[in-house]
């Protein structure tokens, strides 16, 4: 009894800030979601309005959503596909070179995020270094203000929230483990998608979700290596707030990208519980 | 003779030191073998040059009569039962135990059969669908034989399998275990450093010190006539004086004269055993034993026996008797005399290895 109530006062301070600062204004842009933007940009509320689903469609809103999903997506794979060999490999280092290399990792984390995409700028700009070495391939000027940018980019920002969750569950994995795949037949190949492969995907788990959810809804990133011309849904949303004062539309938007966060988190947790049995 | 396996001149150096030298012995089909030494002695370093996981510097293994020195582990035929378990913790108890059927491909119908014949010497029926974190270190420890056993490995290694465990499901799993390997007839290395356990399951034990064998017998003659000094005293828990034979005599600083049946002479070490010493109130006098005076200095009362420490001639010996009706127990400063057979009092001279 006690025991649970210290429980209660303890997940207090959480529940009071989620109410007021999360909660509480879901409920305000779900109201909005059925408003009408009038034509001095304020928002009427005098009854249930569709105007949201309906623009939806005038507006061309569907590629975005498109786009992001796809973008989003190939960032979490290309992040993965980076990711994981080198989460194992930092794992196969001595330890004084794994916490080395684990410092390197999260040394961009003290920059200004701003000023990191910033110098991506530079870097893909006109005489920038990657557009130099990608130009001796391909026929281009600039890569700035391309979905090429953008994906480079965010892969760059979420490839360390892929490296560590997936370093943490390989450290945790005991080698003796591997040695009984071995012993039970399995080559080299066999026991690594057996043993290793399969016991760090809550790893991998953690980390497409925490490389997928933010590349959905980045605004940053696609603002400044997309251009204003290269819609996502991050910066879609943020143009119908502050921009075209469109409300209802703004908020319709951003449930959307509720919706396929919720949506992508939960097929994974269900994955990672079947994936047992 | 066939033999399972066989062992010729294996050298293992570490960077740092010696894992183990020159070691040869062999192994007969069917045989339950076990590796006994104290820890650090090189008879896990053995097991693990058997199943690959580590490589000889020097020597050769042969498996059935086969070289199997440049086999990857995985095309060796054997299992090993870890320490540790080393269960994989991501798959039912089902799936650990036909993990090595299914990697090899094995079709459903013969993973069925043999998972059906695996249960019935191991009871787990209960358990096939749980985690390996739910269940016991005993329940554990069956998983891992049976996944090992499964295979029909020609050689089933097991590292010191119930060393996690306490004394009294030991000793049930120790039965258990030389029951399954007697009606399998697989050929098993076992390693322990648990000399009762060793004396109790094997056919034949290799005792091991510092990288090398010292003696290959069966239990009895290992016990009873050790021909190391290393032997004789990691076996029981022998009363060991140092000293000279001279014509059938031990002399040391402690003894004037304790008869011996060696007819050789020279510096030796004697051993009695704490078990073959009988005590009584008066002197016995017989050309057949040695009888000593003393003083209990002890009494240790472990229930089912007792460990009395008498004081002789400023040393102390031990002796152990079963508690059983007849015993009567003597009080602590009481006279008594030692006394037992002359033929009993091992001898090991300092130049036997």
């Amino acid at each position: 009894m006690t025991r649970n109530k210290l429980n209660n006062i303890l997940g207090l301070p959480g529940i009071i800030f989620l109410s007021i600062f999360f909660f509480t204004p879901s409920l305000f842009i779900f109201r909005y979601i059925f408003g009408s933007r009038t034509r001095t940009g304020k928002t009427s509320f005098d009854k249930i309005y569709f105007d949201s689903f309906s623009q939806l469609l005038d507006f061309n809103v569907v590629p975005i959503i498109n786009k992001s999903v796809v973008t989003a997506f190939f960032v979490t794979l290309i992040c993965f596909i980076v990711g994981y060999p080198f989460a194992y490999y930092i794992k196969k280092l001595s330890t004084t070179m794994k916490y080395f290399s684990l410092f390197l990792i999260s040394i961009p984390f003290l920059t200004n995020f701003l000023s990191r995409t910033y110098s991506w700028k530079i870097l893909v700009s006109k005489n920038g270094l990657i557009t130099k070495y990608v130009s001796m391939f391909y026929d281009v000027s600039s890569l700035l203000f391309t979905d090429f940018a953008v994906v480079l980019g965010m892969v760059y920002v979420y490839l360390p929230f892929m490296i560590l969750p997936i370093f943490t569950s390989l450290e945790n994995i005991e080698d003796s483990l591997l040695e009984s795949a071995k012993d039970l037949y399995a080559n080299p190949f066999k026991a690594f998608y057996y043993v290793t492969f399969k016991l760090s995907l809550p790893g991998v788990i953690a980390g497409v979700v925490l490389t997928f959810i933010p590349s959905l809804g980045a605004y940053i990133i696609p603002q400044i290596l997309g251009g204003s011309k290269s819609m996502y849904l991050g910066n879609f949303t943020v143009l119908q707030f502050i921009q075209a004062s469109n409300w209802p539309l703004g908020s319709l938007v951003s449930l959307i990208i509720l919706l396929f966060m919720v949506f992508a988190i939960n097929l994974l947790f269900k994955f990672e519980g079947q994936r047992n049995l | 003779m066939t033999y399972a396996l066989k062992f010729e001149n294996v050298s293992k150096s570490f960077s740092t030191s010696d894992a183990i030298k020159d070691i040869s012995f062999e192994v007969e089909k069917g045989e339950f073998f076990s590796l006994l030494g104290p820890s650090g002695c090189g008879k896990t370093t053995i097991l693990r040059i058997i199943a690959g996981l580590e490589q000889p510097t020097s020597g050769d293994v042969y498996i059935n009569e086969q070289l199997i020195n440049d086999i990857e582990p995985h095309l060796r035929p054997v299992n090993t039962v870890f320490q540790s378990y080393s269960l994989f913790p991501h798959l039912t108890v089902k799936e650990n135990i036909i993990f090595g059927l299914k990697i090899r491909k094995y079709d459903k119908k013969e993973i069925d059969s043999s998972l059906e014949e695996v249960i019935a010497l191991i009871d787990l029926k209960d358990h096939l669908k749980r985690k390996p974190h739910q269940l016991s270190g005993g329940e554990q420890q069956r998983v891992a034989i049976a996944r090992a056993l499964i295979n029909k490995p020609e050689v089933l290694l097991m590292d010191e399998p119930l060393g996690a465990l306490d004394l009294k499901l030991r000793e049930r799993l120790q039965v258990e275990i030389k029951s399954i390997q007697e009606s399998t007839k697989i050929t098993t290395i076992y390693v322990t450093h648990d000399q009762t356990e060793a004396l109790a399951m094997s056919d034949k034990i290799a005792v091991m010190s510092k990288g090398e064998i010292l003696q290959v017998d069966d239990p009895e003659t290992l016990y009873e006539k050790p021909t190391n000094k290393f032997t004789s005293n990691f076996l029981g828990n022998p009363n060991v004086f140092k000293g000279v034979i001279k014509n059938e005599k031990f002399i040391s600083d402690e003894f004037e004269e304790i008869a011996v049946s060696n007819t050789k002479n020279g510096p030796a070490s004697i051993f009695i055993r704490p078990e073959i010493i009988s005590f009584g109130f008066n002197k016995v006098t017989s050309p057949n034993v040695n009888c000593v005076e003393g003083v209990v200095e002890h009494i240790l009362y472990r229930g089912s026996w007792l460990d009395v420490i008498v004081s002789v001639n400023n040393t102390k010996i031990e002796i152990s008797k079963e508690n059983n009706f007849d015993l009567s127990i003597p009080d602590e400063g009481e006279k008594i005399y030692l006394y037992w057979y002359i033929n009993k009092t091992w001898v090991v001279f300092d130049d036997q290895k």
